[in-house]
Protein backbone atom coordinates (compact mmCIF):
# COMPACT_ATOMS: atom_id res chain seq x y z
CA UNK A 1 0.00 0.00 0.00
CA UNK A 2 2.76 2.44 0.92
CA UNK A 3 5.06 3.46 -1.89
CA UNK A 4 7.21 6.34 -2.95
CA UNK A 5 5.55 8.91 -5.09
CA UNK A 6 5.35 7.28 -8.53
CA UNK A 7 5.63 8.99 -11.90
CA UNK A 8 1.84 8.98 -12.18
CA UNK A 9 1.55 10.32 -8.64
CA UNK A 10 3.95 13.12 -9.55
CA UNK A 11 1.88 13.85 -12.65
CA UNK A 12 -1.41 14.09 -10.77
CA UNK A 13 0.13 16.14 -7.98
CA UNK A 14 1.90 18.61 -10.25
CA UNK A 15 -1.05 19.02 -12.61
CA UNK A 16 -3.51 19.52 -9.75
CA UNK A 17 -1.39 21.85 -7.64
CA UNK A 18 0.08 23.65 -10.64
CA UNK A 19 -3.33 24.06 -12.23
CA UNK A 20 -5.06 25.64 -9.25
CA UNK A 21 -2.01 27.80 -8.46
CA UNK A 22 -1.93 29.12 -12.02
CA UNK A 23 -5.69 29.74 -12.02
CA UNK A 24 -5.47 31.63 -8.72
CA UNK A 25 -2.52 33.68 -9.99
CA UNK A 26 -4.28 34.48 -13.27
CA UNK A 27 -7.49 35.51 -11.53
CA UNK A 28 -5.80 37.82 -9.03
CA UNK A 29 -3.59 39.30 -11.74
CA UNK A 30 -6.69 40.08 -13.78
CA UNK A 31 -8.58 41.47 -10.77
CA UNK A 32 -5.73 43.69 -9.63
CA UNK A 33 -4.67 44.92 -13.06
CA UNK A 34 -8.08 46.05 -14.29
CA UNK A 35 -9.44 49.48 -13.42
CA UNK A 36 -12.44 49.30 -11.13
CA UNK A 37 -14.98 51.14 -13.24
CA UNK A 38 -15.24 49.69 -16.69
CA UNK A 39 -17.97 49.94 -19.26
CA UNK A 40 -20.25 46.93 -19.36
CA UNK A 41 -19.40 44.11 -21.69
CA UNK A 42 -22.19 43.43 -24.11
CA UNK A 43 -24.91 41.41 -22.45
CA UNK A 44 -25.67 37.81 -23.30
CA UNK A 45 -23.39 34.90 -23.85
CA UNK A 46 -19.67 34.73 -24.41
CA UNK A 47 -17.91 33.67 -27.59
CA UNK B 1 -35.81 48.43 4.54
CA UNK B 2 -34.62 50.45 7.51
CA UNK B 3 -33.65 54.09 7.57
CA UNK B 4 -29.98 53.36 8.15
CA UNK B 5 -27.54 53.87 5.24
CA UNK B 6 -27.17 50.90 2.90
CA UNK B 7 -24.13 48.75 3.60
CA UNK B 8 -21.56 48.12 0.93
CA UNK B 9 -18.16 46.55 0.45
CA UNK B 10 -15.10 48.73 0.72
CA UNK B 11 -13.31 47.28 -2.28
CA UNK B 12 -13.64 44.62 -4.92
CA UNK B 13 -10.71 42.66 -3.52
CA UNK B 14 -12.45 42.84 -0.15
CA UNK B 15 -15.60 41.08 -1.31
CA UNK B 16 -13.54 38.42 -3.13
CA UNK B 17 -11.50 37.73 0.00
CA UNK B 18 -14.65 37.73 2.13
CA UNK B 19 -16.29 35.10 -0.09
CA UNK B 20 -13.05 33.12 -0.28
CA UNK B 21 -12.72 33.43 3.51
CA UNK B 22 -16.21 32.06 3.90
CA UNK B 23 -15.34 29.10 1.67
CA UNK B 24 -11.92 28.30 3.12
CA UNK B 25 -12.57 26.41 6.31
CA UNK B 26 -11.55 23.33 8.23
CA UNK B 27 -12.67 21.09 5.38
CA UNK B 28 -9.93 22.44 3.11
CA UNK B 29 -7.14 21.36 5.42
CA UNK B 30 -8.64 18.29 7.07
CA UNK B 31 -11.53 16.84 5.06
CA UNK B 32 -10.04 17.12 1.57
CA UNK B 33 -6.83 15.13 2.14
CA UNK B 34 -8.68 12.37 3.98
CA UNK B 35 -11.30 12.22 1.26
CA UNK B 36 -8.67 12.06 -1.48
CA UNK B 37 -6.57 9.41 0.27
CA UNK B 38 -9.61 7.18 0.82
CA UNK B 39 -11.01 7.58 -2.68
CA UNK B 40 -8.25 6.80 -5.14
CA UNK B 41 -5.52 9.32 -4.30
CA UNK B 42 -4.48 11.16 -7.46
CA UNK B 43 -7.30 9.50 -9.40
CA UNK B 44 -9.76 11.26 -7.04
CA UNK B 45 -8.78 14.53 -8.70
CA UNK B 46 -10.54 13.50 -11.94
CA UNK B 47 -14.08 13.46 -10.48
CA UNK B 48 -13.06 16.30 -8.18
CA UNK B 49 -12.19 18.71 -10.98
CA UNK B 50 -15.16 17.57 -13.07
CA UNK B 51 -17.42 18.43 -10.13
CA UNK B 52 -15.70 21.81 -9.85
CA UNK B 53 -16.35 22.48 -13.54
CA UNK B 54 -19.91 21.17 -13.72
CA UNK B 55 -21.24 22.04 -10.25
CA UNK B 56 -19.12 24.39 -8.20
CA UNK B 57 -18.26 27.12 -10.67
CA UNK B 58 -21.61 27.37 -12.53
CA UNK B 59 -23.75 27.30 -9.37
CA UNK B 60 -21.39 29.82 -7.83
CA UNK B 61 -21.80 32.18 -10.80
CA UNK B 62 -25.57 31.80 -10.60
CA UNK B 63 -25.54 32.61 -6.89
CA UNK B 64 -23.35 35.69 -7.34
CA UNK B 65 -25.64 37.01 -10.10
CA UNK B 66 -28.79 36.25 -8.09
CA UNK B 67 -27.46 38.05 -5.05
CA UNK B 68 -26.42 41.18 -6.91
CA UNK B 69 -29.74 41.34 -8.76
CA UNK B 70 -31.68 40.90 -5.51
CA UNK B 71 -29.66 43.68 -3.90
CA UNK B 72 -30.67 46.07 -6.66
CA UNK B 73 -34.28 45.29 -5.85
CA UNK B 74 -33.70 46.10 -2.19
CA UNK B 75 -33.21 42.59 -0.79
CA UNK B 76 -30.19 41.14 0.98
CA UNK B 77 -31.53 37.88 2.38
CA UNK B 78 -32.12 34.54 0.69
CA UNK B 79 -35.91 34.60 1.28
CA UNK B 80 -36.22 38.02 -0.36
CA UNK B 81 -33.87 37.24 -3.25
CA UNK B 82 -35.13 33.75 -3.99
CA UNK B 83 -38.69 35.05 -3.94
CA UNK B 84 -37.70 37.32 -6.82
CA UNK B 85 -35.85 34.67 -8.82
CA UNK B 86 -38.52 32.01 -8.27
CA UNK B 87 -41.28 34.55 -8.87
CA UNK B 88 -43.34 33.94 -5.78
CA UNK B 89 -43.93 32.72 -2.27
CA UNK B 90 -42.67 29.17 -2.78
CA UNK B 91 -39.20 30.46 -3.61
CA UNK B 92 -39.39 32.89 -0.71
CA UNK B 93 -40.13 30.13 1.78
CA UNK B 94 -37.54 27.80 0.25
CA UNK B 95 -35.20 30.74 0.70
CA UNK B 96 -35.69 30.35 4.45
CA UNK B 97 -33.25 27.44 4.11
CA UNK B 98 -30.69 29.98 2.89
CA UNK B 99 -30.84 31.62 6.33
CA UNK B 100 -31.31 28.41 8.29
CA UNK B 101 -28.12 26.88 6.86
CA UNK B 102 -25.63 29.55 7.96
CA UNK B 103 -27.40 30.09 11.29
CA UNK B 104 -27.78 26.38 12.05
CA UNK B 105 -24.20 25.61 11.08
CA UNK B 106 -23.07 28.52 13.27
CA UNK B 107 -24.66 26.78 16.27
CA UNK B 108 -21.94 24.11 16.23
CA UNK B 109 -19.26 25.58 13.99
CA UNK B 110 -18.31 28.24 16.49
CA UNK B 111 -17.60 25.47 19.00
CA UNK B 112 -15.15 23.83 16.60
CA UNK B 113 -13.63 27.26 16.10
CA UNK B 114 -13.21 27.46 19.87
CA UNK B 115 -11.39 24.10 19.88
CA UNK B 116 -8.95 25.54 17.30
CA UNK B 117 -8.37 28.61 19.47
CA UNK B 118 -7.88 26.44 22.54
CA UNK B 119 -5.42 24.11 20.80
CA UNK B 120 -3.58 27.16 19.44
CA UNK B 121 -3.26 28.47 22.99
CA UNK B 122 -2.05 25.08 24.22
CA UNK B 123 0.67 24.91 21.56
CA UNK B 124 1.73 28.47 22.37
CA UNK B 125 2.13 27.16 25.92
CA UNK B 126 4.25 24.21 24.80
CA UNK B 127 1.86 21.56 23.48
CA UNK B 128 -0.84 19.24 24.78
CA UNK B 129 1.49 17.20 26.97
CA UNK B 130 2.25 14.22 24.74
CA UNK B 131 5.46 12.29 25.36
CA UNK B 132 6.97 11.56 21.92
CA UNK B 133 9.05 8.71 23.34
CA UNK B 134 5.99 6.80 24.54
CA UNK B 135 4.47 4.04 22.44
CA UNK B 136 2.22 5.21 19.63
CA UNK B 137 -0.73 3.37 21.19
CA UNK B 138 -0.27 5.43 24.36
CA UNK B 139 -0.18 8.64 22.34
CA UNK B 140 -3.32 7.64 20.43
CA UNK B 141 -5.10 7.08 23.74
CA UNK B 142 -3.85 10.37 25.18
CA UNK B 143 -4.86 12.48 22.19
CA UNK B 144 -8.31 10.90 22.15
CA UNK B 145 -8.82 11.49 25.86
CA UNK B 146 -7.63 15.05 25.55
CA UNK B 147 -9.97 15.73 22.63
CA UNK B 148 -12.88 14.16 24.53
CA UNK B 149 -12.10 16.42 27.48
CA UNK B 150 -11.98 19.54 25.29
CA UNK B 151 -15.26 18.69 23.58
CA UNK B 152 -17.14 17.36 26.60
CA UNK B 153 -17.70 14.13 24.73
CA UNK B 154 -18.18 11.93 27.81
CA UNK B 155 -21.58 13.18 28.98
CA UNK B 156 -24.14 15.91 28.47
CA UNK B 157 -23.14 18.97 30.46
CA UNK B 158 -19.56 17.70 30.95
CA UNK B 159 -18.08 21.08 30.02
CA UNK B 160 -20.04 22.70 32.83
CA UNK B 161 -19.02 20.11 35.45
CA UNK B 162 -15.22 20.24 35.24
CA UNK B 163 -13.94 19.62 38.77
CA UNK B 164 -10.36 20.72 38.04
CA UNK B 165 -11.19 24.27 36.98
CA UNK B 166 -13.58 26.98 38.09
CA UNK B 167 -14.54 27.36 34.45
CA UNK B 168 -13.59 24.77 31.83
CA UNK B 169 -10.85 26.39 29.68
CA UNK B 170 -12.75 25.50 26.52
CA UNK B 171 -15.62 27.69 27.71
CA UNK B 172 -13.20 30.60 28.00
CA UNK B 173 -12.06 29.98 24.42
CA UNK B 174 -15.71 29.74 23.40
CA UNK B 175 -16.54 33.05 25.08
CA UNK B 176 -13.65 34.82 23.34
CA UNK B 177 -14.63 33.32 20.00
CA UNK B 178 -18.27 34.40 20.32
CA UNK B 179 -17.34 37.93 21.38
CA UNK B 180 -14.97 38.20 18.41
CA UNK B 181 -17.63 37.03 15.98
CA UNK B 182 -20.30 39.36 17.32
CA UNK B 183 -17.97 42.34 17.39
CA UNK B 184 -16.85 41.99 13.80
CA UNK B 185 -20.36 41.33 12.52
CA UNK B 186 -21.64 44.38 14.41
CA UNK B 187 -18.97 46.54 12.78
CA UNK B 188 -20.54 45.73 9.44
CA UNK B 189 -19.39 44.52 6.06
CA UNK B 190 -16.53 46.85 5.31
CA UNK B 191 -15.12 47.55 8.77
CA UNK B 192 -15.84 44.11 10.16
CA UNK B 193 -15.99 41.10 7.87
CA UNK B 194 -13.98 42.60 5.02
CA UNK B 195 -11.30 43.95 7.34
CA UNK B 196 -10.85 40.57 9.04
CA UNK B 197 -10.65 38.69 5.75
CA UNK B 198 -8.19 41.14 4.19
CA UNK B 199 -5.73 40.35 6.96
CA UNK B 200 -6.64 36.77 7.77
CA UNK B 201 -6.42 35.38 4.24
CA UNK B 202 -2.84 36.54 3.52
CA UNK B 203 -1.75 35.47 7.03
CA UNK B 204 -3.21 32.02 6.42
CA UNK B 205 -1.46 31.79 3.06
CA UNK B 206 1.93 32.80 4.49
CA UNK B 207 1.64 30.48 7.49
CA UNK B 208 0.42 27.64 5.26
CA UNK B 209 3.26 28.04 2.77
CA UNK B 210 5.77 28.20 5.66
CA UNK B 211 4.48 24.92 7.09
CA UNK B 212 4.36 23.40 3.61
CA UNK B 213 8.02 24.22 3.00
CA UNK B 214 8.92 22.73 6.39
CA UNK B 215 7.01 19.53 5.67
CA UNK B 216 8.43 19.08 2.17
CA UNK B 217 12.00 19.57 3.41
CA UNK B 218 11.84 17.13 6.30
CA UNK B 219 14.89 14.91 6.57
CA UNK B 220 14.39 11.36 5.43
CA UNK B 221 13.41 9.53 7.48
CA UNK B 222 12.43 12.35 9.85
CA UNK B 223 10.34 10.36 12.27
CA UNK B 224 10.48 7.03 13.98
CA UNK B 225 8.43 5.31 11.29
CA UNK B 226 11.21 5.13 8.72
CA UNK B 227 8.94 6.71 6.16
CA UNK B 228 9.87 9.63 3.96
CA UNK B 229 8.16 12.67 2.52
CA UNK B 230 7.96 10.80 -0.77
CA UNK B 231 6.05 8.02 1.01
CA UNK B 232 3.66 10.57 2.47
CA UNK B 233 3.03 12.21 -0.87
CA UNK B 234 2.70 8.80 -2.50
CA UNK B 235 0.06 7.79 0.06
CA UNK B 236 -2.10 10.72 -0.98
CA UNK B 237 -1.26 11.24 -4.67
CA UNK B 238 -0.44 7.85 -6.23
CA UNK B 239 -3.56 7.12 -8.27
CA UNK B 240 -5.74 4.07 -7.76
CA UNK B 241 -7.88 4.01 -10.90
CA UNK B 242 -10.02 1.12 -9.66
CA UNK B 243 -11.73 3.58 -7.31
CA UNK B 244 -13.13 5.46 -10.32
CA UNK B 245 -15.48 2.53 -10.89
CA UNK B 246 -17.04 3.09 -7.46
CA UNK B 247 -19.99 5.50 -7.41
CA UNK B 248 -19.09 6.53 -3.86
CA UNK B 249 -15.84 8.05 -5.13
CA UNK B 250 -17.77 10.33 -7.50
CA UNK B 251 -20.20 11.21 -4.74
CA UNK B 252 -17.36 12.02 -2.35
CA UNK B 253 -15.69 14.24 -4.96
CA UNK B 254 -18.91 16.14 -5.71
CA UNK B 255 -19.59 16.50 -1.99
CA UNK B 256 -16.09 17.81 -1.35
CA UNK B 257 -16.32 20.44 -4.09
CA UNK B 258 -19.82 21.38 -3.18
CA UNK B 259 -19.41 21.95 0.52
CA UNK B 260 -15.95 23.42 0.18
CA UNK B 261 -17.01 26.24 -2.12
CA UNK B 262 -19.94 27.36 0.10
CA UNK B 263 -22.34 27.33 -2.86
CA UNK B 264 -25.96 26.90 -1.78
CA UNK B 265 -24.99 27.98 1.72
CA UNK B 266 -26.86 31.29 1.71
CA UNK B 267 -23.69 33.36 2.12
CA UNK B 268 -22.65 34.23 -1.44
CA UNK B 269 -26.20 35.37 -2.26
CA UNK B 270 -26.11 37.70 0.76
CA UNK B 271 -22.58 39.01 0.15
CA UNK B 272 -23.21 39.65 -3.56
CA UNK B 273 -26.39 41.59 -2.75
CA UNK B 274 -24.24 44.47 -1.51
CA UNK B 275 -22.56 44.88 -4.92
CA UNK B 276 -23.52 47.44 -7.54
CA UNK B 277 -24.76 46.61 -11.02
CA UNK B 278 -21.42 47.54 -12.57
CA UNK B 279 -19.42 45.45 -10.12
CA UNK B 280 -18.04 42.32 -11.74
CA UNK B 281 -19.38 39.03 -10.48
CA UNK B 282 -18.02 36.59 -13.06
CA UNK B 283 -14.30 37.09 -12.46
CA UNK B 284 -14.92 37.74 -8.77
CA UNK B 285 -16.76 34.43 -8.41
CA UNK B 286 -14.05 32.56 -10.29
CA UNK B 287 -11.32 34.22 -8.20
CA UNK B 288 -13.01 33.31 -4.92
CA UNK B 289 -13.39 29.70 -6.11
CA UNK B 290 -9.78 29.55 -7.31
CA UNK B 291 -8.53 30.89 -3.98
CA UNK B 292 -10.50 28.23 -2.15
CA UNK B 293 -9.00 25.58 -4.44
CA UNK B 294 -5.47 26.82 -3.78
CA UNK B 295 -5.96 26.44 -0.04
CA UNK B 296 -7.60 23.06 -0.50
CA UNK B 297 -5.50 21.29 -3.13
CA UNK B 298 -2.06 22.83 -2.54
CA UNK B 299 -2.02 23.48 1.20
CA UNK B 300 -4.60 20.89 2.25
CA UNK B 301 -3.30 18.29 -0.17
CA UNK B 302 0.39 18.56 0.63
CA UNK B 303 0.69 19.29 4.35
CA UNK B 304 -1.42 17.25 6.73
CA UNK B 305 -1.38 13.70 5.40
CA UNK B 306 2.24 13.95 4.25
CA UNK B 307 3.45 14.99 7.70
CA UNK B 308 1.21 12.44 9.35
CA UNK B 309 2.57 9.50 7.31
CA UNK B 310 6.16 10.56 7.96
CA UNK B 311 5.80 10.88 11.70
CA UNK B 312 3.11 8.46 12.79
CA UNK B 313 2.85 6.04 9.88
CA UNK B 314 0.12 4.92 7.55
CA UNK B 315 -1.95 2.97 10.08
CA UNK B 316 -2.42 5.89 12.45
CA UNK B 317 -2.91 8.31 9.55
CA UNK B 318 -5.62 6.09 8.09
CA UNK B 319 -7.47 6.17 11.43
CA UNK B 320 -7.49 9.95 11.20
CA UNK B 321 -8.59 10.28 7.59
CA UNK B 322 -11.98 8.79 8.44
CA UNK B 323 -13.24 12.13 9.69
CA UNK B 324 -12.44 15.82 9.63
CA UNK B 325 -12.02 16.12 13.37
CA UNK B 326 -9.97 12.95 13.77
CA UNK B 327 -7.17 14.07 11.48
CA UNK B 328 -6.95 17.56 12.94
CA UNK B 329 -7.44 17.02 16.64
CA UNK B 330 -6.37 13.43 17.23
CA UNK B 331 -3.71 12.55 14.64
CA UNK B 332 -1.87 15.82 14.04
CA UNK B 333 -1.08 16.45 17.74
CA UNK B 334 0.99 13.23 17.60
CA UNK B 335 2.76 14.58 14.52
CA UNK B 336 3.60 17.84 16.26
CA UNK B 337 4.88 15.91 19.30
CA UNK B 338 7.38 14.09 17.05
CA UNK B 339 8.32 17.02 14.81
CA UNK B 340 11.32 19.22 15.67
CA UNK B 341 9.87 22.61 16.64
CA UNK B 342 6.50 20.93 16.95
CA UNK B 343 5.08 23.47 19.40
CA UNK B 344 5.71 26.31 16.95
CA UNK B 345 4.31 24.43 13.96
CA UNK B 346 1.38 23.19 16.04
CA UNK B 347 0.56 26.75 17.09
CA UNK B 348 0.91 27.96 13.50
CA UNK B 349 -1.29 25.17 12.20
CA UNK B 350 -4.09 25.70 14.71
CA UNK B 351 -3.88 29.45 14.12
CA UNK B 352 -4.51 28.73 10.42
CA UNK B 353 -7.46 26.56 11.35
CA UNK B 354 -8.82 29.24 13.68
CA UNK B 355 -8.50 31.96 11.04
CA UNK B 356 -10.09 29.68 8.45
CA UNK B 357 -12.92 29.02 10.88
CA UNK B 358 -13.54 32.62 11.94
CA UNK B 359 -13.63 33.92 8.36
CA UNK B 360 -16.29 31.27 7.78
CA UNK B 361 -18.29 31.80 10.98
CA UNK B 362 -18.48 35.57 10.40
CA UNK B 363 -20.17 34.82 7.10
CA UNK B 364 -22.70 32.63 8.90
CA UNK B 365 -24.07 35.43 11.09
CA UNK B 366 -24.31 38.13 8.42
CA UNK B 367 -27.19 36.55 6.41
CA UNK B 368 -29.39 36.27 9.52
CA UNK B 369 -28.53 39.79 10.60
CA UNK B 370 -29.43 41.14 7.16
CA UNK B 371 -32.61 39.07 7.12
CA UNK B 372 -33.80 40.42 10.49
CA UNK B 373 -33.06 44.00 9.43
CA UNK B 374 -34.97 43.82 6.19
CA UNK B 375 -37.85 41.65 7.38
CA UNK B 376 -38.51 43.36 10.72
CA UNK B 377 -37.20 46.84 9.90
CA UNK B 378 -34.84 46.89 12.90
CA UNK B 379 -31.51 48.72 12.94
CA UNK B 380 -28.11 47.06 13.14
CA UNK B 381 -27.88 47.25 16.93
CA UNK B 382 -31.15 45.41 17.39
CA UNK B 383 -30.38 42.91 14.63
CA UNK B 384 -26.95 42.23 16.16
CA UNK B 385 -28.56 41.69 19.56
CA UNK B 386 -31.15 39.37 18.09
CA UNK B 387 -28.66 37.31 16.10
CA UNK B 388 -26.37 37.17 19.14
CA UNK B 389 -29.17 35.85 21.33
CA UNK B 390 -30.35 33.38 18.68
CA UNK B 391 -26.81 32.16 18.10
CA UNK B 392 -26.04 31.85 21.82
CA UNK B 393 -29.15 29.79 22.49
CA UNK B 394 -28.14 27.40 19.71
CA UNK B 395 -24.50 27.35 20.87
CA UNK B 396 -25.52 26.63 24.44
CA UNK B 397 -27.79 23.75 23.45
CA UNK B 398 -25.02 22.16 21.37
CA UNK B 399 -22.50 22.82 24.17
CA UNK B 400 -24.73 21.24 26.78
CA UNK B 401 -25.83 18.22 24.75
CA UNK B 402 -22.23 17.36 23.95
CA UNK B 403 -22.17 13.60 24.52
CA UNK B 404 -20.85 11.82 21.46
CA UNK B 405 -21.36 14.95 19.36
CA UNK B 406 -24.70 13.53 18.19
CA UNK B 407 -26.71 16.75 18.43
CA UNK B 408 -24.09 18.70 16.49
CA UNK B 409 -23.77 15.81 14.05
CA UNK B 410 -27.52 15.81 13.42
CA UNK B 411 -27.55 19.53 12.63
CA UNK B 412 -24.47 19.06 10.45
CA UNK B 413 -26.02 16.23 8.48
CA UNK B 414 -29.41 17.80 7.79
CA UNK B 415 -28.73 21.54 7.82
CA UNK B 416 -25.05 21.62 6.92
CA UNK B 417 -25.23 18.96 4.23
CA UNK B 418 -28.64 17.89 2.96
CA UNK B 419 -30.34 21.33 2.91
CA UNK B 420 -27.35 22.82 1.07
CA UNK B 421 -27.98 20.41 -1.77
CA UNK B 422 -31.64 21.44 -1.78
CA UNK B 423 -30.87 25.17 -1.86
CA UNK B 424 -28.30 24.74 -4.63
CA UNK B 425 -30.82 22.77 -6.69
CA UNK B 426 -33.44 25.50 -6.24
CA UNK B 427 -30.92 28.16 -7.19
CA UNK B 428 -29.67 26.53 -10.39
CA UNK B 429 -33.23 25.72 -11.49
CA UNK B 430 -34.36 29.27 -10.70
CA UNK B 431 -31.43 30.69 -12.67
CA UNK B 432 -31.60 28.40 -15.68
CA UNK B 433 -35.31 27.68 -15.96
CA UNK B 434 -37.56 30.08 -14.00
CA UNK B 435 -35.77 33.41 -14.40
CA UNK B 436 -34.49 32.27 -17.79
CA UNK B 437 -30.96 31.30 -18.80
CA UNK B 438 -30.33 34.09 -21.31
CA UNK B 439 -31.73 36.71 -18.95
CA UNK B 440 -29.73 35.25 -16.09
CA UNK B 441 -26.48 35.27 -18.06
CA UNK B 442 -27.18 38.79 -19.27
CA UNK B 443 -27.58 39.81 -15.64
CA UNK B 444 -24.34 38.04 -14.71
CA UNK B 445 -22.47 39.83 -17.52
CA UNK B 446 -23.23 43.36 -16.32
CA UNK B 447 -19.84 44.81 -15.45
CA UNK B 448 -18.15 41.47 -16.10
CA UNK B 449 -14.41 41.48 -16.75
CA UNK B 450 -14.50 38.08 -18.36
CA UNK B 451 -17.27 36.35 -20.23
CA UNK B 452 -18.82 33.10 -19.17
CA UNK B 453 -17.88 30.67 -21.98
CA UNK B 454 -20.77 29.62 -24.18
CA UNK B 455 -20.43 25.95 -23.15
CA UNK B 456 -21.73 26.95 -19.73
CA UNK B 457 -25.11 27.64 -21.34
CA UNK B 458 -25.54 23.87 -21.59
CA UNK B 459 -23.82 23.18 -18.29
CA UNK B 460 -26.01 25.58 -16.29
CA UNK B 461 -29.26 24.57 -17.95
CA UNK B 462 -28.86 20.81 -18.19
CA UNK B 463 -25.65 19.35 -16.81
CA UNK B 464 -25.53 21.00 -13.37
CA UNK B 465 -29.18 20.27 -12.46
CA UNK B 466 -28.85 16.66 -13.66
CA UNK B 467 -25.51 16.20 -11.88
CA UNK B 468 -27.00 17.67 -8.72
CA UNK B 469 -30.02 15.38 -8.95
CA UNK B 470 -27.72 12.35 -9.15
CA UNK B 471 -25.73 13.65 -6.17
CA UNK B 472 -28.90 14.20 -4.10
CA UNK B 473 -30.33 10.76 -4.95
CA UNK B 474 -26.99 9.07 -4.29
CA UNK B 475 -26.56 10.96 -1.03
CA UNK B 476 -30.02 9.94 0.18
CA UNK B 477 -29.53 6.33 -0.96
CA UNK B 478 -26.27 6.06 0.95
CA UNK B 479 -27.39 7.76 4.16
CA UNK B 480 -31.11 7.64 4.81
CA UNK B 481 -32.12 3.94 4.89
CA UNK B 482 -30.61 1.46 7.34
CA UNK B 483 -27.36 0.17 5.79
CA UNK B 484 -27.26 -3.41 4.55
CA UNK B 485 -24.49 -5.80 3.59
CA UNK B 486 -24.18 -7.13 0.05
CA UNK B 487 -26.19 -10.23 1.04
CA UNK B 488 -29.05 -8.07 2.36
CA UNK B 489 -28.34 -8.62 6.06
CA UNK B 490 -28.25 -5.54 8.32
CA UNK B 491 -24.89 -3.95 9.13
CA UNK B 492 -24.07 -4.31 12.82
CA UNK B 493 -22.23 -2.02 15.21
CA UNK B 494 -19.30 -3.25 17.31
CA UNK B 495 -21.69 -3.99 20.20
CA UNK B 496 -23.88 -6.18 17.98
CA UNK B 497 -26.71 -3.67 17.65
CA UNK B 498 -28.09 -2.86 14.24
CA UNK B 499 -26.56 0.14 12.49
CA UNK B 500 -29.24 2.68 11.66
CA UNK B 501 -29.70 5.07 8.77
CA UNK B 502 -30.38 8.76 9.34
CA UNK B 503 -34.15 8.33 8.97
CA UNK B 504 -34.42 5.58 11.60
CA UNK B 505 -32.30 7.60 14.00
CA UNK B 506 -34.92 10.36 14.05
CA UNK B 507 -37.43 7.98 15.58
CA UNK B 508 -35.15 6.06 17.91
CA UNK B 509 -32.29 8.26 19.10
CA UNK B 510 -33.05 10.87 21.76
CA UNK B 511 -30.05 13.05 20.93
CA UNK B 512 -30.97 13.07 17.26
CA UNK B 513 -34.45 14.19 18.30
CA UNK B 514 -32.92 17.05 20.30
CA UNK B 515 -30.97 18.06 17.20
CA UNK B 516 -34.15 17.98 15.15
CA UNK B 517 -36.03 19.98 17.79
CA UNK B 518 -33.38 22.71 17.47
CA UNK B 519 -33.73 22.63 13.69
CA UNK B 520 -37.53 22.75 13.73
CA UNK B 521 -37.76 25.59 16.25
CA UNK B 522 -35.28 27.57 14.16
CA UNK B 523 -37.27 26.92 10.98
CA UNK B 524 -40.50 28.01 12.67
CA UNK B 525 -38.82 31.22 13.85
CA UNK B 526 -37.44 31.99 10.39
CA UNK B 527 -40.72 31.22 8.63
CA UNK B 528 -42.53 33.55 11.04
CA UNK B 529 -40.05 36.34 10.33
CA UNK B 530 -40.40 35.71 6.60
CA UNK B 531 -44.19 36.01 6.81
CA UNK B 532 -43.91 39.27 8.75
CA UNK B 533 -41.31 40.49 6.27
CA UNK B 534 -43.43 39.64 3.23
CA UNK B 535 -46.27 41.76 4.63
CA UNK B 536 -43.91 44.66 5.25
CA UNK B 537 -42.32 44.39 1.82
CA UNK B 538 -45.71 44.33 0.15
CA UNK B 539 -46.84 47.33 2.17
CA UNK B 540 -43.69 49.16 1.10
CA UNK B 541 -44.50 48.46 -2.54
CA UNK B 542 -41.44 46.28 -3.12
CA UNK B 543 -41.45 43.87 -6.04
CA UNK B 544 -41.09 40.79 -3.86
CA UNK B 545 -42.39 38.39 -6.52
CA UNK B 546 -39.95 39.54 -9.19
CA UNK B 547 -42.51 40.87 -11.64
CA UNK B 548 -40.67 44.07 -12.58
CA UNK B 549 -37.19 44.69 -14.00
CA UNK B 550 -34.54 45.81 -11.53
CA UNK B 551 -33.55 49.45 -11.23
CA UNK B 552 -30.05 50.33 -12.42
Amino acid sequence: MLANLTALGWTFMLLSCGGVTFLTYWCFKKVLSTPHDEPDLPGGLGP
Amino acid sequence: MTNQPAQQWGSRLGVILAVAGSAVGLGNFLRFPGNAAENGGGAFMIPYFLALLFLGIPIGWAEWAMGRYGGRKGFHSAPGIMGIWCKGGAGRYLGVLGVLIPLGVYFYYVLIESWCLYYFWEYLSGGIGLDPSSAIEVQVKQTREHFAWVTGDSAHGALFADKDHVVHPMLVAFGLTVVGNIWFVYRGLSKGIEAVCKYAMPVMAVLGITILIRVLTLDAPAGTTGQTVSDGLGYLWNPNFEKLGDFKTWLAAAGQIFFSLSVGFGVIINYASYMKKKDDVVLSGLTASATNEFFEVVLGGLITVTASVVFVGVAVTAMGTGGTMSLGFKTLPMVFAQMPGGAFFGAAFFLILFLAAITSSLSMLQPTKAFLEEALGVDKRVSTLMVTAWGLIGNFLVLWFSKGGTVAGTIDFWVGTFFILVVAAVQIIAFGWIFGLERGLEEAHHGAQIRIPRVFQIIIKYVAPAYLLVVIVGFCWNNLPDPKNADGTPVLNADGSRKLGELSKIFTNGDVQIGWAIILVTIIGLVTVTTIGAKRWRAQGLDLDGQLPAKD
